[in-house]
């Protein structure tokens, strides 16, 4: 098995490696990033919520923080907004520092969770609230700009409801439109899809990355949902534990975790843990395996995605150059689009591997099985 | 009629009589429980209060007691400058100290509203407190405070406002100070139920829109607590206008509410149908500010919902 290497290009820190998709700069000045976060803390009594946070959103790119509850990145948020101020590092705003400016004087604005819409004023008040409250248009100009804005979330017509009257996805376009009518160069969203229901999610990904298109302004989301992050960003930054593990492509980040916990919060992971040499992984009690070219040496951790995994009875049908395991099959689940084998290595682990259903009939569940798989396919990851 | 179709006929009207007679039944015992209630309030609500309203008309015998008989003369006499001056007063100190209480009681909300959940439990029962102590012992805290040598003169001495023993008690000012701090609890109340019923992330919007501190305040949160502040309003000015006890403790009886006067025109005057007549035209002041604050309300609510 170990023989079996199939060398192809040395996978980079990805963290590190541009990103192969990236929409081009559209602002006259394409270096000044729209945020730039440097070593961006935040602690809370003796709570440290954020730690060491450094990164670049780059203009108009729709731009996703993704973690688990709890990982700081509300709170992350909440200091790009000007909510709660930085206890370490600093924030610039397209280039300029805004440590210590107020919320009110930041060329930013937020979609809230609750969409936070005036309870006591009219579709159109909302909307046109920026608009009156900074003096950015004559009077005379308001009622045209309101409804561009309804126009642009689709609810022309809307403007003498009152927000009683609107459903949870109205309110969500109002809000919308009221975060956009002041062209703002950032746009920040809170869980914007969480309140909604599931088809109406899907509908608003689509057209959330539609309208940032439209408009041009830089999107930041936070959110814990994969794929919500997944489909509508450009970049995302994923983050654990107050800091940001991973700055990549939806790809990237999908395809090459920089961590264990990337690995398995985006998507789902099978981990084996061993030593490695470069070349391979021995995993105790397993055997070991090939692994694509990596500068780790000692002990390593090897992340395998159930897609990426076959499943056969005999070790005769295992094309050459593949990593393989073998274990008992526990379980297969016919999922429509998928069958999900559940397996048992031989050091007792449990290892998932879903192919399509137009596969071969693998092994029968009871059986001995092997899991076999393209170890560049593959990560090893420190971590 | 068949044999068949009769036996269902004492079927359908079987129940309906009981019906009848267990609705007279049930009429019966909401009547009797209501009764406890209904008599209190007849005896010690409409009967006195007709009385007085039948006294107003009456004529004063030598004696302090009421001579019978139908006249207007009692209200005649109330339109005289020297009564006119205790009833603009007391509206004017009632108004006084209802906008007072107002800013007031918006202040202490938001600051409380703003503060951690558990803390605020503690911080609204120090409050409550003092609410529920009598009004009188309250006041009469007051007059400790403030008498010459009392803590407050000691702390003006100390940062050097005032130089040895001041005589604030009495005065209005006193007066007023003791009208603010009994009725600032009520103001409170309803204005922070109403504010912590506001989602906070309204604030933060905005901000996020462009609102400094100020019109934070005046262009979302202010219109949103405005039915707190009219409750808390209507249950500041209508109490306002019937206080005696603090005029007399604190002020010194020098400037009266129309409560004193009535109290003057009872006791000192021994002028029954005058006492009457001004609490007449109290109790018509208290239902026409609730008649405007309370359709200023509907309005608002109209608008809002």
């Amino acid at each position: 098995m170990a023989a079996n290497h199939k060398l192809t290009k040395p996978i980079l820190a990805d963290h590190m490696s541009p990103p192969p998709v990236s929409p081009p700069p559209a602002s006259a000045e394409p270096m000044t990033p729209a945020v730039r976060l440097s070593g961006v803390g935040k602690v809370f009594g003796t709570a440290h919520a954020v730690r060491e946070v450094t990164l670049d959103i780059r203009r108009n790119e729709f731009f996703s923080i993704l973690g688990p509850s709890g990982c700081g990145k509300t709170t992350l948020m909440r200091m790009i907004t000007g909510f709660e101020e930085p206890t370490e590092g600093s924030i610039e705003l397209g280039g300029v520092p805004a440590t210590g400016l107020p919320a009110h004087r930041r060329d930013l604005n937020m979609l809230f969770q609750s969409y936070a819409l005036f309870p006591h004023l009219s579709v159109a008040d909302n909307v046109a609230f920026e608009l009156k409250v900074r003096k950015l248009r004559p009077k005379a100009e308001i009622p045209a700009a309101v409804d561009e804005a309804l126009a642009l979330v689709r609810l022309t017509g809307f403007r003498d409801r009152a927000v009683a009257q609107l459903s949870g996805g109205q309110r969500q376009r109002v809000a919308i439109a009221r975060a956009l009518i002041a062209r703002p160069s950032l746009l920040l969203l809170d869980e914007p899809l969480g309140a909604l229901d599931k088809k109406l999610r899907a509908e608003m990904q689509l057209e959330l990355k539609k309208i940032q298109r439209e408009v041009g302004v830089t999107f930041v989301t936070v959110t814990h949902d994969q794929e919500e992050a997944l489909t509508m960003s450009d970049r995302i930054a994923v983050m654990n534990g107050g800091r940001v593990v991973q700055v990549d492509t939806p790809e990237g980040v999908y395809e090459r975790p920089a961590t264990r916990f990337v690995a398995s919060f985006i998507g789902t992971s099978n981990f084996l843990t061993g030593t490695t040499d470069g070349t391979a992984l021995a995993v105790p009690g397993l055997g070991t395996l090939p692994v694509p070219r990596t500068d780790l040496t000692g002990e390593a951790h090897l992340a395998v995605r159930p897609e990426h995994i076959r499943v056969c009875r005999e070790e005769s049908a295992i094309p050459a150059g593949r990593a393989a395991l073998q274990g008992t099959l526990q379980q297969s689940v016919y999922l429509g689009s998928a069958v999900r084998h559940h397996l048992t290595l031989d050091d007792g682990s449990a290892f998932v591997a879903e192919t399509h259903p137009a596969d071969a009939a693998g092994p029968a569940p009871g059986g001995r099985a092997w899991a076999h798989w393209n170890p560049d396919a593959s990560r090893v990851l420190a971590e | 009629m068949t044999v068949t179709a009769a036996p269902p006929a004492p079927a359908t009207a079987s129940p309906t009589a009981p019906a009848s007679r267990s609705r007279l039944r049930h009429h019966g015992a909401t009547l009797a429980l209501l009764a406890p209630a209904g008599i209190t309030v007849v005896a010690l609500v409409l009967v006195p209060l007709a009385l007085v309203v039948r006294n107003s008309f009456a004529a004063p015998d030598a004696y302090g007691g009421v001579q019978g008989g139908f006249t207007l003369a009692n209200y005649r006499e109330l339109i005289d400058p020297v009564y006119l001056k205790v009833f603009g007063y007391s509206l004017g100190m009632a108004a006084l100290n209802t906008v007072v209480c107002l800013v007031l009681g918006y202040v202490v909300s938001y600051w409380l509203a703003g503060r951690p959940p558990q803390r605020q439990g503690i911080l609204l029962l120090l409050i409550i407190v003092p609410f529920w102590t009598d009004f009188l012992v309250r006041t009469f805290a007051w007059i400790n405070l403030l008498s010459p040598g009392g803590p407050v003169n000691a702390l003006t001495d100390a940062v050097g406002l005032t130089d040895g023993p001041a005589q604030w008690i009495p005065s209005q000012g006193a007066s007023f100070i003791g009208l603010v701090y009994a009725f600032l609890p009520t103001a409170i109340f309803p204005v922070y139920a109403t504010l912590r019923g506001v989602d906070p992330s309204l604030g933060e919007a905005a901000r996020d829109l462009g609102c400094g501190w100020w019109r934070v305040h005046t262009k979302v949160l202010l219109p949103l607590v405005r039915p707190g502040l009219l409750a808390a309003a209507l249950l500041t000015f209508i109490p306002t206008l019937g206080v005696f006890v603090i005029p007399v403790l604190l002020g010194g009886g020098k400037n009266q509410l129309v409560g004193n006067l009535i109290v003057t025109l009872y006791t000192e005057f021994r002028n029954q149908p005058m006492g009457a007549a001004a609490s007449v035209v109290l109790l018509a002041l208290m239902i026409l500010s609730v008649a405007v604050l309370g359709t200023a309300a509907r309005r608002l609510r109209g608008k809002t919902s």
